[in-house]
């Protein structure tokens, strides 16, 4: 391993903060906390995105490893003990400087500090905590800080990150414990779930405290997240997804991150991917995951075992919608939130907007597309005052073929004789079961 | 008023200075105006083209009636109506004056005070208000992340901002929580005036070019951590996931002038 002692800070920011690259998390959001005029910072609840990189994703928080020396072996990992790379760390002096100098210019929001672990999974997260403490007591920062739980560290230690942190968080890393103890040897669910767990209960119980006495220490008051890796094993998307629901129904979660797999490391138990990471699978997973958490889906409801994986041509509610006409059409002007929440080209503010406008009058297409109803999706699938938008059939083949169409932007009308694609497998019935899709 | 405003005709045009204060004395002095019968515009700048029945009324903007609108806004109508008022007001939008006049006649009528009037999505005005609402704070928003101070010989910080909407004193509250004990400017360069916190202190607006004049020569002034933060913006990149595009999308080419990373 080659330890390097004297490097700039320069240096070392750019070797620790592309070893941190990797963890998806880059919210700030969650907490909402005025400064108290004594020190720097405050927190506002929806978060606060500063930059973004160019890959896209949004820089929200100074994001570095503490050290990226590392006993482990996790075989997807860059930073594996057995690579041979640069290994360099910062003091906690260091960090925090740089924290509150990137702070007062307004580059960063916060924090977010993880870790390789040096040593023992307790000495790194004792060092974390150092320098997250001087953080909060000599620099009086009441911005936002993300830490990294280090699995196997002690409960002890745990409770004391969390009453400094916002948000804590330990990776999944794999959907399947088998996949974990192929990749990830020095990990176990059990030391990945028991800390979450800890900190779940242990959130629960500061609530109860933060009744009775308003000004008691706040423990992660922005909740816990974690992260998975997709398409570095070989699960499927419902084993995911499930895994996701079990997180935030049993853990009582705020965010379950999808991370594309990307191959840094050449191993033998590692996938190849030409095309580059599954970009587009992990799209679709934090669609579902949406669904998850805000528009009272369930996994079991999305995917089954039967059709284990989602559709990358359409989106999951659609496919969701497509394949459960019976619900369909639903009258706008009388359906409850619920319901209209599970329209195709309908989110939750087109959903609450639509309840608020229907009581000065009863709602045409027209009115819905000010409201920012999407109708290319929504309109196979509502009525307004009893009626389509155009002569609609409800059928499966007709409306995805519509969907999947962008030439197409409103449908023909459907007369009485119809035609569409032979086609071979689904009409000879030469597959097993009847294709989601008439393309 | 003037007196030769007094006169009757059917459409009258109140011109008035583009600020909060402006706007609202006019939506005051326009009220009276169409209870006796005459259409009201309250535009920010002279017509071009006035129409031969339509009578150009310039007003002074009065704070104690625009705080008297305000107040019974916030009080009679709810606080969502009004921050959506008051971020039409300060929108870059021509109509805005006419808009905000326009929402408040269909709220207020009589006794009778709609709280729920931004509801009505149907109706054309709401409907633009809500959007210029959405713009608005989506500016102020995008600028609490996107403001980037520079620090100029160790004490005062320092930045450079070019917003659509007038939404600079709209920042004040957010950074003089955040950043409490110490000495900052933010200077609109678009509208030409400045935002100052002093140390510990309360924020004040300046417009005068001798303050102006020195703050742009300082900008010029190189900062050691800009470097460390181009190298942060760097290194976190994710190459096998390179998306200009998107970076695009979610940062346009408009934010990125005065911000240090794209420099």
């Amino acid at each position: 391993m080659i330890v390097q002692e004297s490097m700039s800070l320069m240096q070392k920011l750019e070797i620790l903060s592309d070893a941190a690259k990797y963890d998806v998390a880059c919210t700030s959001s969650g907490t909402e906390r005025k400064g108290d005029g004594t020190g720097i910072g405050n927190s506002i609840q929806a978060g606060i995105c500063h930059s973004f990189a160019g890959d896209g994703r949004c820089i929200s928080l100074l994001k570095v490893l503490y050290t990226n020396e590392c006993v482990y072996d996790c075989k997807y990992c860059i930073n594996r003990a057995s690579n041979d790379v640069v290994r360099t760390s910062f003091t906690p002096e260091e960090i925090s400087r740089l924290t509150i100098e990137f702070y007062r210019r307004n580059y960063i929001e916060g924090l977010f500090l993880s870790s390789g672990v040096k040593g023992s999974p307790d000495a790194t997260m004792e060092e974390m905590i150092r320098a997250v403490e001087l953080l909060r007591t000599k620099y009086r920062f009441q911005g936002y800080i993300h830490m990294k739980a280090i699995p196997g560290a002690s409960p002890e230690l745990i409770e004391r990150a969390g009453f400094l942190a916002d948000r804590m968080s330990i990776n999944l890393e794999l959907p399947t414990a088998e996949g974990l103890r192929r990749l990830a040897p020095n990990k176990t669910r059990k030391t990945i779930l028991k800390p979450m767990k800890q900190i779940q209960v242990r959130h629960m119980e500061n609530k109860q405290e933060l009744v009775l006495y308003r000004h008691a220490p706040r423990f992660v008051p922005a909740g816990q997240s974690t992260q998975m890796i997709i398409g570095a094993t070989g699960e499927s998307d419902y084993q995911i997804v499930s895994a996701a629901e079990a997180m935030y129904q049993q853990y009582s979660l705020k965010r379950v991150f999808y991370s594309a797999f990307v191959a840094v490391n050449q191993d033998n138990t590692l996938p190849v991917l030409p095309q580059g990471p599954p970009l587009l699978r992990e799209h679709r997973l934090y669609q579902a995951d949406w669904l998850l958490r805000f528009y009272g889906f369930q996994a079991s409801e999305l995917l089954s075992d039967a059709h284990p994986n989602f559709n990358l041509l359409l989106d999951p509610k659609c496919d969701w919608a497509v394949s459960h006409l019976e619900n369909f059409p639903v009258e706008i002007n009388t359906a409850d939130y619920r319901t209209l929440l599970r329209v195709p080209g309908i989110g939750e503010k087109s959903a609450s907007r639509i309840l608020g406008a229907r009581r000065y009058h009863s709602l045409d297409f027209e009115d819905l597309k000010k409201i920012g109803v999407v109708l290319k999706r929504a309109l196979y699938f509502i009525t307004c005052r009893g009626k389509m938008m155009y002569p609609i059939r409800l059928e499966e083949d007709y409306i995805v073929r519509n969907l999947l169409d962008p030439s197409v932007r409103m449908p023909v009308p459907a007369s009485e004789v119809t035609y569409r694609q032979l086609s071979l497998f689904e009409d000879l019935a030469l597959a097993g079961q009847k294709g989601g899709m008439g393309v | 008023m003037n007196t030769e405003c007094e006169m009757t005709a059917r459409k009258a045009i109140l011109v008035c200075e583009d600020s909060l204060e402006g706007i609202f004395t006019s939506v005051y002095e326009g009220w009276t105006l169409e209870n006796h019968g005459e259409k009201v515009q309250i535009s920010v700048r002279e017509p071009d083209y006035p129409d031969f029945f339509t009578r150009v009324c310039p007003v002074t903007s009065d704070t104690q009636k625009a705080e008297k609108v305000l107040r019974t806004i916030r009080d009679k109508l709810g606080q969502r109506t009004y921050e959506a008022l008051c971020f039409t007001a300060v929108s870059c939008h021509p109509e805005k004056g006419t808009l905000v006049f326009r929402v408040l006649r269909q709220a207020i009528s009589g006794r009778r005070f709609d709280r729920r009037i931004m509801d009505n999505m149907a109706d054309p005005s709401v409907n633009l208000t809500a959007k210029l609402r959405i713009r608005v704070w989506h500016e102020i928003h995008r600028f609490y992340g996107f403001v980037r101070f520079r620090e100029i010989s160790g004490k005062v910080l320092l930045a450079k901002i070019r917003p659509e909407n007038d939404i600079l004193e709209m920042l004040a509250p957010h950074f003089s929580d955040r950043c409490p004990n110490e000495n900052w400017m933010i200077l609109d360069s678009g509208r030409q005036k400045v935002l100052l916190h002093p140390q510990g202190g309360v924020c004040s607006v300046y417009k005068d070019t001798g303050t102006l004049s020195q703050i742009n020569a300082s900008l010029c002034e190189k900062d050691l951590y800009e470097d460390l933060w181009k190298g942060f913006c760097r290194s976190i990149t994710i190459q096998e996931r390179k998306n200009p595009h998107l970076q695009q999308q979610l940062l346009p080419l408009k934010f990125r002038l005065n911000m240090h990373e794209f420099s």
